[in-house]
């Protein structure tokens, strides 16, 4: 049961952290960049990818062994885009606002790399349940690299948080496609940084658990017969 | 390869299942359309809350097919809200950026009923943009821009309706610095409201005699019957003629073509004759609207004092035109709208042409 439960946890925790897919993998900048203009339409469409990666990871990985090699990306193409169509219905009926801001990058769903790409190096070649915990949390840290370029944008652009104003002084740089770059480039660059620090912050206390105690013996130099052979 | 190989084979494996799974998508896609189904009625509800910030009870104005369009736009529908009495539009202004257009809602605030016949326009309670095509700077129209049209109920409820020229110092003049042609598709649309409704809905019953506005006062006329053969000629297009006794004069109301983006400019140009008719000058010229001339603005009173000031030209035979670099006294240019001056030029050639050919016999 813990070798299961640490299992999950390593699926989650590649998605949300080790793959990024925003931040680790740059997969999906269409989308970041063009829907990040304010935290809500942001985390929208966080959301949004996230529900169809589950769906279509959950399916996919439920038709792996159904679906012939030769006509598995037509195949995933296909169950995506239903998903992402059923979603498209879902957003118009009943959350029309999120549906209008979403605009043209709801439809381009279909074509996010991250979707395809988690379809194709995971969900068909493992479990369900495992697909699912890995659509769920390759979702959720996308939504999260979303929401925090949308905060920033939106905070220095706009002069809102959430859509609340926050204050009267607003960089209009950061609405447009340059400041989304500007803003990309930064978080990406501190993601990085942050990982790679914590990274090694791991690997020291792994190896200052792994070393030989000071007061131990030294090891007996071999004899010089030994060495000759 | 045998039929019971065919079957047996990986590609007809592959194909089934892609089929497979490509009907059982389009089942399950066609089941959530139909229960996810948005009627008409539901939009225009949901446009409505949008616009309002709450529900309101619209009803549907029918207007004809010549009723939806005028000299700035296309009227797409037309609702009378019932909650305050005032009628929303919903108008698609051209002349914009790589001739594209601006749609958007427009409520104009009135007093009165049209049942009653005392409509009258107050305003614009609010414009709210709706779509756009091929305007890439439509994002820089903000709030500001949408509410000056909002702001001017004063000079709209006067008669007046908007520019978008970039240095245009008029009242009602609106534009957003680096997208004035998305303004001025903007302000197109809005005009094409204030438009439909001024002569739609208010003037629909008792319309304004046309001479009478052009004089100031009430004179006897006549209206001439515009010759089919002679209504458009090399210039533009004749609307209407009328054969003012009292004064001696032809007033021509007259559209001419050849402006910027091949729009055109319409006028009224008042022409002197002696009996016979023998054509002698140009009264005076008025300006009456345009399409697509967004320099127009730039046009002064002095350009339309000009055709007025060539009798012996005109009574010779001449025609007018608009070059920049011509100094012939038949020139007539405004430097920064010279197709906008030219369309003008067009438009008071086309009442001279028509008078030449249909209403004094022939060329001179």
């Amino acid at each position: 049961m813990n070798q299961k439960a640490r299992h999950y946890g390593k699926i989650a925790y590649d998605g949300l952290i080790t793959n990024n897919a925003t931040f680790k993998l740059v997969l999906g900048t269409c989308a970041t960049l063009g829907m990040s203009t304010s935290a809500v339409n942001s985390f929208g469409m966080g959301l949004s990818v996230t529900v169809v990666l589950l769906l279509s990871n959950v399916l996919i990985s439920l038709l792996r062994k159904i679906i012939p090699n030769t006509v598995r990306i037509p195949a995933f193409v296909v169950i995506i885009a239903t998903m992402v169509t059923l979603l498209r219905m879902v957003l118009e009926k009943y959350i029309p606002s999120l549906y209008d801001s979403m605009g043209v990058f709801l439809p381009l769903i279909v074509v996010n790399c991250v979707i395809l790409g988690r379809a194709e190096a995971f969900a068909s070649k493992n479990p369900v349940l495992d697909s699912a915990i890995d659509g769920v949390a390759t979702g959720l840290g996308l939504t999260c690299a979303l929401t925090l370029i949308g905060i920033i944008r939106e905070f220095f652009g706009s002069g809102s948080f959430f859509g609340i104003k926050v204050m009267d002084f607003s960089i209009g740089f950061f609405t447009n496609s340059a400041g989304a770059f500007f803003v990309y480039g930064i978080c990406i660059a501190l993601f990085v940084l942050i990982t790679n620090q914590a990274e090694k912050a791991s690997r020291a206390k792994r190896s200052r658990a792994l070393r030989i105690p000071s007061h131990a013996e030294p090891l007996p130099a071999p004899d010089a017969a030994e060495e000759v052979k | 390869m045998t039929t019971k190989e065919f079957f047996k084979s990986n590609a007809f494996k592959s194909l089934a299942v892609l089929i497979a799974i490509v009907l059982v998508a389009g089942a399950l896609l066609a089941i959530f359309n139909d229960v996810l189904y948005i009627s008409d009625e539901e939009r225009l509800r949901r446009t409505l809350s949008a616009i309002y910030g709450q529900e309101v009870t619209a009803e549907e104005v029918t207007l004809s097919e010549e009723e939806r369009h005028n000299n700035y736009g296309d009227v797409n529908a037309a609702y009378y809200i019932a909650d305050d009495g005032n009628y929303l539009f919903q108008t698609t202004g051209g002349g914009g950026y790589s001739n594209g257009s601006v749609t958007l809602w427009t409520v104009i605030a009135c007093t009165g009923t049209r049942e009653a016949g005392n409509l009258a326009l107050t305003g614009i309670d609010r414009v709210v943009y709706e779509s756009n095509s091929g305007q890439t700077l439509i994002s820089s129209l903000d709030d500001d821009f949408y509410a000056f049209f909002a702001d001017n109920d004063a000079l709209v409820s006067s008669g007046g309706y908007f520019t978008a020229i970039n240095g245009g110092t008029g009242d009602l003049n609106n534009f957003v610095l680096n997208a004035t042609m998305s303004s001025y598709a903007a302000s197109n649309a809005v005009n094409t409201a204030l438009a439909c409704f001024r002569t739609v809905f208010v003037t629909a019953d008792e319309e304004a005699d046309p001479v009478e506005e052009y004089y100031g006062e009430s004179v006897a006329y006549e209206t001439l019957t515009v010759s089919e053969t002679d209504k458009t000629n090399k210039y533009g297009t004749v609307d209407a003629v009328y054969f003012v006794a009292d004064k001696g004069q032809y007033l021509f109301r007259t559209t001419g073509t050849g402006g910027f983006q091949d729009g055109t400019v319409t006028l009224w140009t008042a022409l002197t004759a002696d009996t016979g008719p023998v054509l002698t000058g140009i009264d005076k010229v008025v300006y009456i609207s345009n399409t697509n001339q967004s320099w127009m603005d730039k046009i002064e009173a002095s350009f339309y004092d000009n055709f007025a000031n060539r009798d012996a030209l005109v009574a010779d035979g001449g025609y007018f035109f608009a070059d920049k670099n011509s100094s012939d006294e038949l020139n007539n240019v405004t430097i920064g709208a010279s197709r906008a001056s030219a369309a003008a030029c067009n438009a008071v050639n086309a009442a001279l042409a028509y008078f030449r050919s249909a209403l004094a016999g022939g060329e001179a």
